[in-house]
């Protein structure tokens, strides 16, 4: 069977194919297996033709299908990247472009780093509180709105014997206040919910607290506020002051047997003290009225005896009046008032015992002072008295003075003895340390003088020079 | 002392020598009115409440007694109706301002302190009586 576009050829140009020669014939046949291997070549190249068509068109469908996916996800990273944007960034939502969401990325993962920052050190600052709380020695406690506890540390489970987890989420004020109190804390806390404010903060509450056993302790409490989740949260710092208030007992009690026994200690001194004197003077009579009536019954010997007998008593006498001048210093309070020097000075010196050859010279009008009238006298007539006593035999001056300072009075008595060697200095202020063995020396004098001095708020002190004399110092304040 | 020299001076005082010593001081001192001796505060209010007793012109009071002290007879005698007017003047060996403030609280007429010189005493003896001579009193 020849090929139907070469049958149309024979029969065009050569007629009938049964009229053609044998050898026509087998060159036609040739010629027909080439069309027909032509033919076939332009079905494969069709068919190529066709396939490859189609697969462009799926390619190109699955092309556009994924653009248009990206461009949905460029939408969304968009849409993002909007919500995300930093306050200082200027990116519009329509018209971000690639590199402005790569700084925008940027800015993205710096505020991840940032805030993971900010969340370890917040988790720092968590680790802190918590070591700080649990290691606290005080309960700290907090509760909500609605008076439940929320929080609960060591402290707070040693002090009141809860566990955190037995009294999380329970009412405080129940659990934990003895009767009496709840009503107040409960109406405060009504108020404190809406308002944030209660009449108990900043204040150390002196309360007790039921523990879990039931028992009731003393505790010291102060509340404030903390607003959280924009509720009212009440913070409470509580310790126990069972053992301050035990120790605070033991030791007024401790003060007050002291104080007793020093009481009772001065007491006895004092009533020794005075009660010696009625015995002795009662000697002292005794042995002036033996003087005076039996002088003529006396020889030399003997009435020496009573002499020295009366020095020795009267000495004695002295002593028990120094002690009890003594005791009434220290065991008193400071009473200050105006005392005219002047005054004094005159009617001490009437009083003070004269000696021969020894002037005392006033050097100018004495001032008014504040003093604790009661002992002002003592403290001159004991320095006045130790002047005349110590001034030069023959030629003896006693110069008495003041100078005003600024903020006191420095008044002086010099003598113009022999003066004190240094060594003695300090020990002459010290009791029962006198340089004498006169009848009014018996070593309180000085001491005496210095510790009202010191009472009244002055100091007093002596410069001497060996056969020059002595002068003795003391301030008074004038406020 | 005082008036006809007839009314009694009360001694109330426990220490012997301390008496004696009253005693010689207003001898010397020619006061003749009639002394009347008491150891403490009961006795003394024992004297004063015995009708038989004539009212005495003047108290010396000693402070630091057995049984009655000055003061406790202070109280009770300066809170009677009859008795309080009588002046009351204390001598004692106590310089102790809770005294001498008790005692003028329950107004005393003096606060002598006993000095420990027999001369001295006779002065201040002196001086009581000189003050209570020349003081006037009234009848009842």
């Amino acid at each position: 069977m020849y090929h139907k576009l070469l049958l149309r050829q024979i029969k065009k140009y050569l007629g009938e194919i049964q009229d053609l020669d044998e050898k026509t014939k087998a060159f036609l046949q040739a010629v027909d297996r080439t069309y027909w291997h032509n033919e076939q070549e332009r079905k494969l190249l069709e068919r190529s033709m066709e396939l490859s068509s189609k697969e462009l068109t799926l390619a190109n469908e699955k092309l556009r299908l994924e653009a248009e996916n990206q461009k949905l996800i460029l939408n969304k990273l968009k849409e993002a990247l909007w919500n995300l944007r930093t306050e200082d960034s200027d990116l519009k939502k329509e018209d971000a472009k690639e590199e402005d969401i790569i700084t925008v990325i940027d800015s993205i993962r710096k505020q991840i780093i940032q805030k993971r920052e900010a969340e370890s050190a917040l988790k720092e600052s968590e680790e802190t509180f918590r070591l700080i709380t649990t290691s606290a020695q005080d309960a700290i406690m907090m509760i909500d709105a609605e008076g439940n506890v929320s929080y609960w540390n060591n402290a707070a489970e040693k002090i009141l014997g809860y566990k955190e987890d037995e009294i999380r989420n329970r009412n405080f004020h129940q659990l934990i206040l003895p009767e009496k109190y709840k009503k107040d804390f409960e109406r405060g806390f009504v108020r404190f919910r809406d308002s944030g404010t209660s009449d108990y903060f900043g204040k150390i509450l002196n309360l007790e607290a039921i523990r879990k056993d039931g028992k009731k302790i003393p505790v010291e409490l102060t509340i404030s506020a903390v607003k959280l989740k924009n509720q009212w949260h009440a913070i409470g710092i509580m310790r126990d002051i069972s053992d301050r208030l035990r120790s605070e007992k033991e030791l007024k009690n401790l003060l007050k047997e002291l104080e007793e026994a020093n009481n009772e200690f001065k007491n006895l001194t004092y009533i020794a003290a005075h009660d010696l004197k009625t015995p002795l003077r009662g000697i002292a009579t005794l042995v002036d009225w033996l003087q005076m009536d039996s002088e003529d019954k006396f020889n030399e010997e003997e009435k020496e005896k009573l002499r020295l007998l009366k020095f020795r008593v009267k000495r004695m006498y002295n002593l028990i009046d120094s002690i009890l001048l003594y005791l009434k210093v220290v065991g008193s309070d400071l009473k200050k008032d105006e005392i005219d020097i002047q005054f004094l000075m005159e009617n001490l010196l009437k009083e003070i015992p004269q000696r021969k050859n020894v002037q005392i010279i006033l050097e100018k009008k004495f001032p008014i002072i504040r003093f604790d009238r009661r002992f002002i006298k003592q403290v001159l007539q004991n320095l006045i008295i130790n002047a005349v006593e110590h001034a030069d035999e023959n030629k003896g001056v006693v110069q008495i003075g003041f100078e005003e300072e600024k903020e006191c009075w420095k008044f002086f008595v010099t003598d113009n003895g022999k003066g004190i060697s240094e060594k003695y200095h300090a020990q002459i202020f010290k009791l029962f340390r006198s340089l004498s063995k006169k009848v009014d020396k018996v070593g309180l004098g000085l001491p005496l003088t210095k510790k009202i001095v010191e009472n009244n708020g002055g100091k007093i002190w002596l410069e001497s020079k060996l056969n020059v004399g002595t002068t003795f110092y003391f301030t008074v304040p004038k406020s | 002392m005082h008036l006809d020299n007839l009314s009694p001076i009360l001694i109330v005082d426990d220490d012997k020598v301390d008496t004696m010593t009253i005693k010689r001081a207003l001898k010397e001192l020619n006061v003749r009115n009639p002394l009347a001796f008491a150891g403490n505060g009961e006795e003394a209010l024992a004297y004063l409440r015995d009708e038989n007793n004539r009212k005495p012109c003047i108290v010396l009071l000693d402070l630091n007694m057995p049984k009655m002290n000055g003061i406790e007879f202070l109280k009770i005698v300066k809170n009677d109706e009859y008795l309080k007017r009588i002046p009351v003047v204390v001598l004692t060996t106590s310089q102790e301002e809770q005294d001498k403030l008790e005692s003028f609280n329950f107004g005393v007429a003096g606060y002598m302190v006993k000095p420990v010189d027999y001369i001295q005493f006779v002065e201040v003896m002196r001086t009581i009586s000189m003050y209570w001579t020349i003081s006037e009193l009234p009848y009842e």
